[in-house]
């Protein structure tokens, strides 16, 4: 099942990231609190694993980095490549199936 | 303290097999991430010690980043898995370094032979090109390499004793060889030849020259795969 639908069981970190980056360019800080913020504390985790999963996505061709320095400080900002973005639709698409799948099961469960 | 904590971070990853630019990156970010959770807690009007430590808490913690980093096959470095490369290293390096060299030195000869020919006193000149030859190909070129490896030993924090059992078969091997270097008789414009050969005679000379080089090459790498890998957990 999970080979089916890997959204389900180990996209979610990548798809959401994804999701937040092809809206704009950010840095570790920022997408960590447009997660917080937009999945409205459903998706918490230690802010600190983000930067394996960017460095991966990065590493496979699908986020694209550039360092800035503001405030005396370096930033790496991401943004989603075109092979990051058609990623992206796969696991959108795979995880909306999943998703009414499950809302259908749980509908038809609570029917019964 | 938060320094610290980043570069052991850091230092950590690279012991467990990640990738010097990601591990280096890493920290770089974290360090970044972690000072604005510091900036935020102290604008909700936290302490200095709450703020970092709710920052810390924040982040996660190390054996997780590092669990997570160790885990994206991505972001590995590629000679973890080769560490046992140091203990051949110092010879290929060696090898193709001795190869090239007696090569130039070889063009260069034959280029010379007419005017090597014709040296008014080509003994002298043979002991004064053997003599350096025999110091740079036997004692710098080795020292040079080691140091060399030495060096991306301590990028890559690799254990010394890879390190040292490369060198000190190097060192070995360098002891046994010979260069010579002769100017012959025998065609119009005389000949230059170069070669190497291997010497199991006079034994504790050839042990003296052994434990010489292995002190030559071993002391001052492992000075700097040290000064190296200490420049990583250099704290102000």
């Amino acid at each position: 099942m999970s080979e089916r639908n890997p959204a389900l069981m180990s996209g979610i970190p990548e798809l959401v990231v994804l999701r937040l980056l092809a809206e704009r360019e950010m840095y570790g800080y920022e997408v960590a609190r447009a997660l917080k913020v937009v999945s409205q504390g459903a998706l918490s985790f230690g802010e600190g694993v983000l930067y394996p999963a960017l460095h991966a996505m990065e590493a496979r061709g699908l986020l694209r980095s550039r360092s800035q320095l503001a405030d005396g400080r370096t930033r790496i900002y991401y943004r989603v490549t075109p092979k990051g973005r058609r990623r992206l639709e796969r696991l959108t698409s795979g995880w909306r199936r999943v998703s009414e799948g499950v809302e259908r099961v749980l509908g038809a469960a609570s029917h019964e | 303290m938060s320094e610290r904590r980043f570069r052991l971070l850091e230092t950590e990853m690279i012991r467990r097999g990640v990738a010097l630019r990601h591990a280096r990156r890493a920290a770089l970010e974290l360090e970044g991430h972690y000072r604005e959770l510091v900036d935020q807690a102290l604008a909700r009007d936290e302490t200095p010690e709450q703020a970092q430590q709710s920052a810390h808490e924040a982040l996660g913690s190390d054996a997780v980043l590092i669990d997570r980093y160790t885990r994206e096959k991505e972001l590995r470095s590629w000679a973890y898995p080769w560490r046992a490369v140091y203990l051949l290293a110092p010879l290929l390096g060696f090898a193709c370094l001795f190869v090239a060299m007696m090569a130039a030195l070889i063009a260069a000869s034959g280029r010379l032979s007419t005017e090597l020919h014709h040296v008014s006193d080509p003994r002298a000149l043979v002991h004064d090109v053997n003599l350096a030859l025999t110091v740079l190909l036997l004692w710098v070129m080795p020292a040079v390499i080691a140091m060399g490896v030495g060096a991306l030993a301590g990028r890559q924090h690799i254990a010394l004793r890879w390190l040292s059992a490369g060198i000190v078969v190097l060192s070995i091997i360098t002891a046994q060889m010979n260069v010579r270097f002769a100017i012959t008789s025998g065609s119009p414009h005389g000949l230059v030849g170069a070669g190497i050969g291997l010497s199991t005679g006079h034994l504790p000379y050839e042990l003296l020259h052994v434990l010489a080089l292995v002190a030559l090459t071993l002391i001052p790498a492992a000075w700097l795969r040290r000064r190296v890998m200490s420049r990583w957990l250099a704290l102000e």
